[in-house]
């Protein structure tokens, strides 16, 4: 890839204390464990993994709402820690979040557009309170809120989760950002709402040319969003990046261990083929302690097909087939 | 509109009911003002039978009808306006009350609008830099000033500012205690008025040094739990300018709860001034409970709680009314 991709994370990393009270001893969690990863304009990247795997971590990182440990982020080829005022403000602009919860999301003591102007007057993308009224309403008409003057001037608690998340959407959509991290932004919703909200995210994606960081635990959301809009699934385990592939194919053809074990624990809708399905041949079903340091790899705890260079050096991320991989083994399995 | 109605029926009839228990409760107390009162000019050299008589004369209620057509006297009194006769200070009640209540709302409005202002802005540093040093004062600073009771905090207060540093001490008088300068003739003078600032500095510092530290300890686990909140994130990621943040999104909604607490502080701030108007003899509402329950001085302490009982009572709708206007989430039909 030539062109400067939109958002990269350069050896990212992560680490939070936790404890270290008058007792405890202090004990630190590797969040986000040297990490990197580029987005380009307009493309979509589905970032999968168990909870607290660090994936909206890393997407906080990615947003400059974290500061990183080591490493470092950059927007247009330029580190988000080492802009003037002007630049992360410009930044600050072009890189919005999504989050799970619609109803924590907004403000409770605001009125809906109460909550969208003033971000959209600081940074000048209105002139006036009418102007910033008219987009506002324009806004809410795109995410399919009809009609639009009608919520503007309502309270969220008049509203519905799938409501709230479409006036999240446009709340983000407000400032023109060319990065949106939608963090679990579907997992609230019921599954009837959940395809609706996906499509129109990819829909309102086409008119706004952004960039999708798209967090999720659940593979067949993140697989419908990557077959739907294009672009790359991501699986994280345990701070770290396991397997990067273009549109599906992680899923077709998993060359990572973990990524196996994760698609043989998807659940799927029909007794007789869940009945004779087998459990994932891992050696231990339980994730490890997060605050536990493993040597190697990360996953050489559970793998069923760990060797002794497994638990000795770490893996590199590396191509296998178009695939990018970080498994020792990564050949066998493809 | 017929919320309000519902309320002030609600209030009216709270008033009510603390007027009746408060009526009986004084009176099941063990004495009564004519023992008290007897006793007293016994001790001056008078014969049991004469000084029985002599008080039997002044008393304003005729002590031998039963305590139900007492009762009704009272609150027939009471709904005229008329609160009865002091026996200690003999003179109305109602006297008594318009010089004390000016005196406690001056003392209580200063402190716990202090008290209060200095909790948010504190506790909502706190939230901001927890686990830091004045995080952990604070976490031991309130309960040990929620368990000391306000008396021993307000006698520790005359001791160390003024007896000890002399800051409070009047060369001929001793530590400031009393509402001003006895020897300033009252009225609308400079000096006058800063008598009674100055004056009412330590009870004040008491009252602060009390309360306060609750405030902290409230605000900062509030504003904690909306640091928590997405909207939050969200407003910075939207790169809304910090002090705009701080304040309308999360000062704003932290505060909300709070404002229920600080109606019943204002019952609560009452009961502290009984002690500590004591302590620094300041004629307010509090020393008269103390000093009439004391005397057994019925009229008095039944027109005292009445007044403290009308208080909380619109302090709590006051609050009701302006958390429906705060929090656009509560509307009352």
């Amino acid at each position: 890839m030539t062109e400067t991709p939109l958002i990269e994370a350069r050896n990212l990393s992560k680490v939070f204390a936790v404890g270290g009270g008058m007792f405890a001893k202090k004990r630190f969690i590797r969040a986000v464990d040297d990490v990197s990863l580029k987005i380009n304009r307009g493309e979509n990247v589905a970032l999968v993994g168990e909870s607290g795997c660090g994936k909206s971590t890393l997407g906080r990182l990615l947003l400059g709402l974290l500061y990183p440990t080591s490493g470092s982020v950059l927007y247009k080829g330029k580190d988000i820690w080492r802009m003037n005022e002007k630049e992360f403000k410009e930044f600050r602009r072009k890189a919005q979040i999504i989050h799970q919860d619609p109803y924590s999301s907004i403000n409770p003591v605001r009125t809906i557009f109460q909550s969208l102007a003033p971000a959209m007057i600081q940074h000048k993308i209105v002139q006036s309170r009418e102007e910033a009224f008219k987009r506002a309403a324009e806004l809410l008409g795109l995410v399919g809120l009809n009609p639009p003057e009608d919520f503007l001037s309502r309270y969220p608690s008049r509203m519905s989760g799938g409501q709230m998340q479409r006036i999240i959407l446009a709340r983000a959509l407000s400032v023109n950002p060319d990065f949106i991290v939608a963090d679990e932004a579907v997992s609230m919703l019921d599954a009837c709402l959940r395809i609706g909200a996906l499509d129109l995210m990819l829909d309102l994606q086409k008119k706004f040319q952004h960039a999708y960081l798209f967090i999720t635990h659940d593979l067949a959301i993140a697989r419908y969003f990557i077959l739907k809009g294009g672009g790359r699934i991501v699986i994280m385990y345990l701070g770290k990046i396991v397997e990067v592939g273009d549109g599906d194919s992680v899923i077709q053809k998993p060359a990572h261990p973990y990524t196996q074990a994760l698609i043989a624990a998807t659940p799927i809708p029909d007794p007789k083929i869940s009945r004779e399905r087998e459990l994932p041949k891992l050696k231990s079903l339980d994730v490890p302690r997060l605050t536990e340091a493993i040597p190697g790899c990360k996953f050489n705890t559970r793998c069923p097909y760990s060797e002794k260079i497994c638990a000795e050096v770490v893996p590199e991320i590396r191509e296998v087939k178009g695939r990018l991989v970080a498994c020792h083994f990564a050949e066998n399995f493809i | 509109m017929r919320w309000v109605i519902r309320r002030l029926i609600t209030a009216a009839i709270t008033i009510f009911a603390s007027i009746t228990i408060v009526f009986f409760l004084i009176r099941v107390m063990p004495g009564n003002p004519i023992d008290v009162m007897v006793a007293q000019l016994i001790m001056q050299g008078l014969d049991p039978e004469e000084a029985y008589r002599r008080v039997l004369a002044i008393v304003p209620f005729v002590p031998t009808d039963p305590l139900w057509k007492q009762y009704i006297d009272y609150m027939r009194g009471v709904l005229s306006g008329d609160l009865g006769r002091s026996i200690l200070y003999a003179a109305p009640v109602t006297q008594i009350l318009i010089y004390g209540i000016p005196w406690t709302v001056f003392l209580i409005s200063i402190s716990l609008i202090i008290s209060f202002s200095l909790g948010i802005v504190l506790g909502m540093y706190i939230a901001y830099k927890r686990g830091g040093i004045l995080d952990r004062f604070f976490s031991v600073f309130s309960s040990v000033t929620r368990a000391i009771p306000p008396y021993v905090i307000a006698v520790l207060v005359i001791i160390i500012l003024g007896v000890q540093l002399k800051l409070f001490w009047d060369p001929y008088r001793g530590p400031i205690i009393g509402p001003y300068d006895p020897r300033l003739k009252p009225g609308f003078t400079l000096e006058f008025i800063s008598s009674v600032f100055y004056y009412a500095t330590l009870p004040i510092l008491s009252y602060v040094l009390t309360t306060f530290g609750i405030w902290v300890l409230q605000m900062k686990s509030s504003t904690v739990s909306v640091l928590g909140e997405y909207y939050i994130m969200a407003a910075e990621a939207r790169g809304l300018p910090e002090r705009r943040i701080v304040i309308s999104y999360v000062g704003r909604n932290a505060i909300l709860p709070l404002f229920t607490s600080l109606a019943i502080a204002i019952g609560h701030i009452f009961s502290g001034s009984v002690f500590i108007e004591t302590v620094f003899s300041y004629p307010g509402i509090g020393r008269y409970i103390s000093a009439s329950i004391g005397g057994r001085d019925y009229m008095v302490i039944s027109g005292c709680f009445l007044i403290i009982t009308i208080a909380v009572v619109l302090s709590n709708l006051i609050a009701d009314l302006l958390y429906s206007k705060l929090d656009p989430r509560i509307r009352f039909r």
